[in-house]
């Protein structure tokens, strides 16, 4: 497993869901994990293994430690468990609505 | 594998659900089978191109988002409207037009990833060919969730310098979540300009592929929205150029 995406789970704050405004905040190789999870949709540890080209094991503790920090949740019941990213609006919710643009560290 | 594309820009007006509905109706009438998923929930409008009226909307998206109904409820074909007999087909889920629900969807949000597996539910149902999402304007928490899940982004602009900021922004946005492909139209070209010349500088200025330099059009003007525009002038050069993006999208379909 790269120590980078590794390094990355640990220093991120543990949360309940993650928006999408959030979710561009974070550092890259996370943030470019939990996208690519967006795009599947419910991703199983085969399939994490594969994109990762990482070992059972490593993919195993990566997806725990995700669940863990509420970035990630298991779905599905029966069968072989999946992932998926743990998404929330934060439209009408606890925290005001902010544009997109204001939380967006863009050098343009 | 199916596509799932994202048609947007940063600013109104840029005539983005003229041509989400013309290149569906290309695709179908290529004999593909598409959805399209009117997520402009504030302002819905793509429904009048494709002459659905709002008596005929049982289900709009908004009831899927509150599990008033499942996503395939909401489809509504209007293929017919476009080409009796075409090789294709054309959904359309349309975003509702009462004012409460929309008062509603944006006082009480709805969860995100309803939005996303319903995406993916509308693919498998409906063995759809291409999911074609019509994006809100600008850059809100579903429009972000529409850009991570598409498999590509077309990203409509004016030749206004209003446009040309905000498409920075949404191209930088779109390497952030590794969207595959993201392309880059220019509509509404006034016709004094050349196009292969704005075509070089717009893809010099962004790094990013011109699928299409689109020129202004009276045709376009005097439509109005009352149909879908490729349908109309189906030999009007400017449908020559939205052919141009169906066939960056045509590539796309065969990626999977």
């Amino acid at each position: 497993m790269a120590t980078r995406l590794w390094r990355e789970v640990e220093d991120v704050e543990p949360r309940q869901g993650l928006t999408m405004t959030a979710l561009l905040d974070l550092p890259d190789a996370l943030r470019t994990l939990l996208a690519w999870m967006v795009r599947q949709g419910p991703v199983t540890l085969r399939d994490v293994c594969h994109h990762l080209d990482e070992s059972h094991g490593a993919c195993r503790q990566l997806l725990l430690a995700l669940q863990d920090k509420g970035l990630v949740r298991v779905v599905g019941r029966g069968g072989e468990p999946c992932y998926q990213v743990w998404l929330v609006l934060d439209r009408g919710r606890s925290h005001p609505r902010r544009d997109a643009l204001g939380v967006l560290p863009l050098d343009l | 594998m199916s596509l799932i594309a994202s048609i947007h820009s940063f600013r109104g007006g840029t005539g983005k659900s003229n041509i989400c509905a013309s290149l569906a109706s290309l695709l179908a009438t290529d004999g593909q089978r598409v959805g399209v998923v009117d997520t402009d929930i504030q302002s819905p409008g793509i429904h009048i191109l494709f002459g659905l009226d709002e008596s005929r909307i049982t289900y709009a998206l908004n009831d899927y988002l509150h599990g008033s109904c499942d996503i395939a409820q909401t489809a509504h074909d209007v293929s017919g409207r476009l080409e009796p007999g075409m090789a294709g087909a054309v959904y359309l889920i349309p975003s509702s037009l009462k004012a409460g629900e929309i008062a509603r969807i944006l006082r009480e949000g709805y969860d995100a990833a309803r939005l996303g597996e319903g995406f993916r539910q509308l693919v498998h149902e409906l063995r759809l060919d291409a999911l074609i999402i019509d994006t809100h304007p600008g850059l809100n928490e579903e429009t972000l969730l529409s850009i991570a899940i598409s498999d590509a982004l077309v990203i409509i602009l004016r030749p206004d310098q209003q446009d040309y900021q905000g498409t920075g922004v949404t191209l930088e946005v779109a390497r952030k979540l590794g969207v595959p492909q993201t392309m880059l139209v220019v509509n509404n070209l006034p016709t004094i300009f050349e196009a292969a010349e704005v075509r070089v500088q717009v893809e010099r200025t962004y790094g990013c592929e011109v699928a299409a330099v689109l020129a202004h059009a009276e045709e376009m003007m005097a439509l109005a929205s009352r149909d879908v525009f490729a349908r109309r002038y189906p030999n009007h050069p400017v449908t020559d150029s939205l052919c141009a993006i169906v066939a960056k999208l045509g590539v796309l379909t065969e990626r999977g």
